[in-house]
């Protein structure tokens, strides 16, 4: 029988008051890579953050490609280190109505006793001429723990998740069967 | 019962430096292919992937690309492999590369892939390829003109339709 992998440890969708921040603890130890699926829309601006363990020192890199249609961009994480992952997206509740990011952000070894790496895909569409973002980034979390906690956030401050908005968290396990060459 | 979704094919974990990878014998059963790498090289290059072992100019691909200061795209037609990544070279830190193949069983249309390279100190890529071959892929060979460093990790699952 095939192993199944991508396994959904949890979903996180936000009620009608609101949230601060989305927050996946205590990640269980048995998985070899993580990846979120997200669906938010903040109060407002567009920029999702995410952290690892807590951990709000500029421990974080990441380097982005984006546009809307009309102008290609690039961007760093300034001084080449940030306090958080900024390099995806979040639909904003003063575009079209219903209309929320679609971000994908895949974490491999996320036990591994060495820094952490990131691919981030990101698409916040809402059928305007503007502010319609899809991006690439690729990141790195200098920490050397394994991942226990992962805490999205509205990249601005005094802005919240909206109703609605849903992250589900999945754990990839390598097959049984791989080789360690020598 | 569950839906199986990726199913765990192979890995591999380096315990000493490599100058090629290669997932063989890939079973066939599957609709598309996804690799996964956490990677570093011994000293600066830029490594390639065929399949099946062939090394035929039949491989086209598109890139955007961005180091974060500067941004563009390259095309490259006929060429003997796919470049992960023409103008950032993956080096000593370690990276997340992935690669989604699509259709990978078909006899009937050429492959096309797409690959995705993550470097926080260096260029993030994404490339949609195409190898122009009919043929069902049995194999996939990551090659560096280096080596991949030790403890890089490769594991390749399988996706049903």
């Amino acid at each position: 029988m095939a192993n199944e992998t991508m396994t959904l440890i949890s979903t996180v969708t936000v009620g009608a008051g609101g949230a601060a921040d989305i927050t996946f603890s205590s990640i269980p130890a048995t998985y070899t890579d993580l990846f979120l699926e997200i669906s938010v829309r903040s109060t407002a601006g567009d920029t999702l953050g995410i952290r690892f363990n807590s951990d709000s020192g500029t421990n974080y890199a990441w380097k982005q490609l984006y546009a809307n249609g009309a102008t290609v961009y690039n961007a760093v994480s300034g001084s080449g280190t940030n306090t958080a992952f900024l390099c995806s997206f979040t639909g904003r509740n003063d575009q079209t109505s219903n209309t929320f990011s679609n971000t994908t952000f895949y974490i491999p070894n996320y036990l591994a006793s060495t820094a952490k790496t990131a691919s981030i895909d990101s698409i916040s569409e809402n059928n305007a001429t503007t502010n319609a973002w899809q991006g690439v980034a690729g990141g790195s979390w200098s920490g050397t723990s394994a991942i226990t906690t992962i805490t999205l956030f509205t990249g601005y401050t005094s802005t919240t998740f909206i109703q609605y908005s849903t992250v589900s968290l999945y754990g990839i396990l390598k097959g049984s069967g791989g080789a360690t060459v020598s | 019962m569950a839906t199986p979704t990726y199913t765990p094919l192979a890995n591999i974990t380096l315990s000493s430096a490599q100058s090629s990878v290669n997932f063989s014998s890939i079973s066939q059963a599957y609709r598309d292919l996804i690799v996964v790498m956490n990677v570093s090289l011994t000293s600066g290059q830029w490594p390639y992937y065929r399949f099946n072992n062939d090394s035929s100019t039949i491989y086209n691909y598109v890139a955007a690309y961005t180091d974060g200061t500067s941004r563009g795209s390259n095309y490259s037609a006929n060429d003997p492999a796919i470049f992960i990544d023409l103008n950032g070279q993956i080096t000593a830190t370690l990276e997340t590369i992935t690669i989604n193949i699509s259709d990978y069983s078909a006899t009937d249309k050429h492959k096309s892939c797409l690959h995705r390279k993550n470097k926080s100190d260096g260029y993030v890529n994404m490339t949609g390829g195409r190898w122009a071959s009919t043929a069902a892929i049995t194999s996939v060979n990551l090659i560096t003109t280096t080596s991949w460093a030790a403890g890089s990790t490769f594991a390749l699952y399988g996706v049903v339709a």
